[in-house]
């Protein structure tokens, strides 16, 4: 049973963006909050950023899933590369109007300003770090016909805080940053996301000082977090079907815990 | 599929890096009090052997006060040493005035002058050590006086072996003082090494010439190794030198046969 238990555990940590997996942490909930309220003022652009790993996708995505049944709202997790495509795509999907040639940024502006729509739609911009200078200067220009809106994300570099500056200072009324978690916050995820698989012996294995040295090794970056406690019930899983005398199963052992740190490169050995 | 035990190794190897500067410190801390404690055991027992050392030199120094003052006793009246020899044996039966004796030396100047006279009026009775006393007036007339009692006194207590004459070759080895030699080339000559004897003569004749009782020794000191004719060579340019009446009657017994 317990062999069981740790392969559900570690599947709970598989790295993908759900938004069943969204788990309400005090602070993040704040942040989810003041993202919603920004999207339902008049603003033409919102900024999330941060750095890798801290939620922004997962946002993202719990923002499109919570909103999509009210709102006019489209999610692009891939960044949409060619500027014809990303023009087209915005047409058939704000519009509703289907391109088989070429769409340049003069046409769809002329199309958008002459959409009679209420209701603005909202577009979800993912890693928009990805986008050209160029296109994102474009996208610039398309919030400001006020007929679009956009929630864009960045990852918080040098580099993305240039382009945060140059393109949107003016521009954007409202910037959220995502930060990593805190160490009781890091608990917490951990804890209530094995609860809510229902591995309640697995969340009872984390003990603080256990949880503070994963906090030391992932920094409370997420994605560090799922990484590492994915490898780590790889490896009980390991050795719950080889040497079972090996392991505790009260309490989470700290050679596994660094072992599979080595395993995903959070230390070096 | 993990390798665990591939893993496990790269867990360990970390561990080992991970307790590396703590070893390290800890090593550091060890061998640096060590050497600490070392270093002050070391300077307390050099400390110890310093004063040991002081505590030897103060007893050297002591005893060479004797033998400084020893020295003296020859230089200024070379030619009272048969007589000294012979008072010597006479003062040997008087130990508890040598102790006396150290203790004056080691009190001021100004008490010990009195002391000493008060002693020579002890001793006055003993006509020999008055004559001493006579003859050593000269550059620090008492003090000088009662401390060749001592040391007369205490090497010819000790005088009969050899190691007595080896202590005083040393002294003479210091100081260079003729009275030292002839001493030693009498000595030697009592004990019957006459090439010794011989030796030291000619040390004591080179340093000074006119030392009647060096050349005696020298000349006996040739006859007893077979060189009776050297012997006479000398003792004849020695008479004619000095005029020595001592000397004259040695050369004539030699020279007749009396003396071998």
């Amino acid at each position: 049973m317990k062999s069981d238990i740790f392969d559900i555990s570690k599947d709970v940590f598989l790295d993908t963006v759900n938004a069943k997996d969204y788990i309400e942490l005090d602070r993040v909930s704040i942040f989810y909050q003041s993202l919603t309220d920004s999207v339902l003022k008049p603003l033409k652009m919102v900024l999330l950023y941060g750095k890798p790993g801290t939620g922004k996708s997962m946002f993202l995505t719990k923002l499109h899933n919570d909103l999509s049944a009210t709102k006019k709202i489209h999610l692009y997790k891939t960044p949409i590369l060619d500027e014809n495509e990303f023009y087209k795509t915005l047409a058939q999907d704000l519009l509703s109007i289907a391109y088989d040639g070429e769409l340049n940024f003069t046409q769809f502006m002329k199309i958008l300003n002459n959409s009679l729509s209420d209701e603005i739609p909202i577009v979800l911009l993912d890693e928009a770090q990805l986008y050209s200078n160029s296109l994102m200067e474009k996208i610039r220009l398309l919030s400001d016909t006020r007929k679009v809106k956009f929630v864009i994300t960045l990852h918080k570099t040098d580099k993305e805080d240039l382009i945060a500056k140059e393109h949107f200072q003016t521009r954007i009324w409202e910037t959220i940053e995502l930060k990593n978690s805190s160490s009781s916050e890091l608990k917490f995820y951990i804890q209530k996301k094995l609860l809510k698989a229902n591995c309640f012996d697995a969340a009872s294995m984390f003990q603080d000082d256990k949880v503070n040295l994963i906090y030391k090794l992932t920094k409370g970056n997420y994605r560090d977090t799922n990484k590492l406690l994915y490898t780590l019930f790889q490896i009980y899983s390991w050795y719950e079907e080889y040497t079972p005398g090996k392991i505790n199963k009260n309490k989470i052992s700290n050679k596994i815990i660094e072992m599979s740190a080595i395993h995903v490169g959070l230390l070096n050995a | 599929m993990l390798n665990i035990n591939e893993l496990e190794k790269r867990w360990f190897v970390y561990k080992i890096k991970s307790y590396t500067p703590y070893l390290i410190i800890t090593i550091l801390i060890l061998l640096t009090s060590s050497l600490l404690l070392f270093l002050f055991y070391n300077d307390n027992s050099l400390k110890n052997k310093v004063s040991i050392e002081k505590k030897e030199v103060k007893k050297f120094e002591t005893h060479e006060t004797y033998v400084k003052i020893a020295d003296k006793v020859p230089t200024t009246a070379p030619v009272d040493i048969p007589k000294i020899k012979n008072d010597i044996q006479k003062v040997v039966l008087q130990p508890s005035l040598n102790f006396i004796d150290n203790v004056v030396i080691n009190k001021p100047e100004t008490s010990k002058k009195k002391i000493i006279k008060e002693k020579i009026i002890e001793v006055k009775p003993e006509p020999i050590i008055e004559k001493i006393i006579e003859v050593k007036i000269n550059p620090e007339p008492i003090i000088e006086k009662i401390p060749v009692e001592e040391n007369v006194s205490l090497q010819i207590n000790k005088q009969n072996t050899s190691n007595d004459i080896n202590l005083v070759i040393k002294r003479f080895k210091t100081n260079n003082n003729p009275a030292l030699s002839l001493f030693i080339a009498k000595k030697y000559y009592e004990i019957g090494n006459f090439n010794q004897a011989y030796n030291y003569a000619l040390i004591t004749n080179q340093l000074n010439k006119d030392i009647e009782e060096s050349w005696i020794i020298f000349s006996k000191s040739l006859v007893k190794l077979n060189k009776k004719d050297k012997a006479v060579e000398v003792l004849k340019q020695y008479v004619e030198y000095s005029n020595s009446s001592r000397a004259e009657i040695l050369l004539s017994n030699i020279i007749s046969g009396k003396f071998k």
